[in-house]
């Protein structure tokens, strides 16, 4: 769900309505045929969990997706289209082969849950009831989180941190930049949307600002973490690609992030300021507003979920999926919303048609691009324990890798996106 | 299975069907379809799909659909056991018990590629 489509969609909302099909509607009117589950959110985990409920229970559950996007571009693999590996038609996606599954799938925003009266209120006034429901809303942004950043600000100083028009601006800057510019990307605080994210981004603009011949430009990541992911493997690919393009800051070098000026493009650090041609700067995030509206989210803004079942600890009717829950030891990436998303699919068509259930199993591989043929990758598998979603094995590139296994991790990771994009969209 | 082609599964499966089959025999005797749990094999096989479920040809990550149980069965010991390479499928397999393994095995064989 993008930010443009969440303001916009009231102008819209009235006219989408008028188009919805009456059987949407049908059982709270007629008498209810089957068990509803309402999923809020078409992303890889809500998606997933729409079409695996659909197609595993062959029409005994009553599946309604909504989504306001007919088309979705995936923030996975967005960072290719910034380094230019990637178009963005090849990371857009439809709904058909969703409805195909049997899945209802409604273009219109969800503006409210009441969950008293088990109903998903939309925008412009419809109610959809539900006897489970999934959110699955993804991140918004915290944009206070940095001094002087605000949704305006990101007009000039673009977080890109959702797909759309953000990545649009991103990308346009980035092509814009002479030799000698200096970028200042501002990382985000754990926990966030994809770990690996901002550093392999950090590679797609040197890689960018390599090819067109660049000798003297800079990156400069200010980062509020004292460490990252997969941050051996990458420094070592920065200094082998990019020799002394990009400099990470962790906050003993940089004494703290004091704010940015989308004005004049300043990035002021307690030890510098840093007067940016380009500066991404990616706020701290929590749970999107619909799941925090709905008192599902804790403190931390996330939302925290029974690790057996991806059930929301606060109603036992909800399911919290994707960047919106606090996996535990899982990372918040695509993969894990697509593993997530099938044990709550299985555990919903348990509860609701009384289908076998079983343990919960989770997994996820993270693959990042450092340069062209040079992929380093990160995983694990998860299951239950300690009271949330544990680690029990991994994975991690290594240091010193010979360059067919990188060459090999990026085809693999091409093929990984095919997968993962049919698991989701059909 | 990523890291292992089409071609690299069969090289192996043909060097290694013969002690699989005996490993198979001592381990009870149980046969990869007798007994192995459908149901199981369907909801472990939606960790599979995140990868597998487009391979093509010529695919890093090869198509695992139809592919014949004892082979199957092979190479996911093999990946348990760490004889083949690629963390992410040695990870996946890790945790799979022989009863795992024979249920995604009996489910691959037998049900169809998603178009």
């Amino acid at each position: 769900m993008t930010e443009m489509t969440r303001r916009n969609f009231s102008l819209f909302a009235g006219a989408s309505l008028a188009t919805l099909s009456t059987p949407l509607f049908a059982p709270a009117v007629l008498g209810q045929a089957k068990p509803r589950l309402v999923v809020v959110g078409g992303g890889p985990g809500g998606a997933t969990v729409a079409r695996y409920v659909a197609k595993d229970s062959a029409g005994a559950v009553d599946v309604t997706l909504i989504e306001p996007l007919k088309n979705f571009t995936t923030c996975f693999f967005s960072n290719l289209y910034v380094g230019g590996f990637r178009d963005r038609k090849s990371l857009t996606h439809n709904y058909d082969n969703v409805r195909k599954s049997g899945v209802n799938v409604v273009h219109v925003m969800a503006g409210s849950i009441d969950r008293d009266k088990k109903t998903v209120m939309l925008a412009g006034g419809a109610r959809v009831p539900y006897d489970r429901l999934v959110i699955a809303p993804g991140i918004d942004l915290k944009w206070d989180s940095v001094p002087g950043y605000s949704e305006a600000a990101a007009q000039t100083m673009p977080h890109a941190w959702k797909p759309g028009a953000q990545t649009e601006l991103l990308v346009k800057k980035l092509n814009a930049l002479k030799d000698g510019a200096l970028i200042v990307m501002v990382a985000p605080p754990n926990p966030f949307r994809c770990p690996p994210g901002p550093y392999e981004r950090a590679s797609m603009f040197a890689h960018v600002l390599k090819k067109k011949g660049h000798k003297k430009s800079k990156i400069i990541i200010v980062d509020p973490k004292p460490a990252f992911s997969k941050q051996a493997v990458f420094m070592e690919g920065w200094e082998k690609h990019y020799p002394g393009m990009i400099e990470w800051q962790d906050p003993k070098i940089h004494g703290g992030i004091k704010g940015v000026d989308a004005k004049t493009g300043e990035v002021k650090t307690d030890f510098s300021t840093y007067k940016a041609a380009l500066a991404n700067v990616i706020p701290a995030q929590m749970a999107g507003k619909i799941a925090r509206d709905a008192g599902l989210a804790d403190q931390s803004g996330f939302c925290p979920i029974d690790p057996e079942s991806m059930k929301s600890k606060v109603d036992a009717n909800v399911f919290v999926v994707g960047d919106a829950a606090i996996p535990g030891d899982m990372p918040k990436s695509a993969f894990s919303a697509n593993s997530q998303a099938k044990v709550a699919a299985m555990i919903i068509r348990a509860e609701l048609t009384k289908s076998r259930a079983f343990p919960a199993r989770y997994s996820n591989t993270c693959w990042s691009l450092i340069a062209p043929d040079d992929d380093i990758k990160i995983g694990a598998s998860y299951e239950p324990g300690e009271g949330k979603i544990k680690q029990t094995t991994g994975f991690i590139s290594q240091k010193g890798e010979a360059a067919d296994v990188r060459k090999q991790n990026y085809k693999e990771s091409v093929d990984w996106y095919n997968g993962i994009v049919a698991d989701v969209f059909g | 299975m990523p890291g292992a082609t089409a071609g690299q599964i069969r090289s192996t499966l043909s060097t290694s069907r013969a002690i699989a089959a005996y490993l198979l025999m001592i381990a009870g005797g149980v046969t990869a379809s007798y007994g192995a749990d459908a149901e199981l094999g369907r909801y472990l096989s939606s960790e599979c799909m995140t990868c597998h479920g487009t391979a093509k040809a010529d695919s890093t990550i090869p198509n695992i659909f139809g592919l014949g149980q004892v082979h199957f069965v092979e190479v996911l010991r093999a990946y348990r056991a760490k004889a083949l390479p690629n963390p992410v499928m040695q990870t996946i397999a890790g945790r799979l018990n022989d009863d795992d393994i024979a249920a995604l095995a009996l489910y691959f064989e037998t049900a169809r590629k998603p178009n």
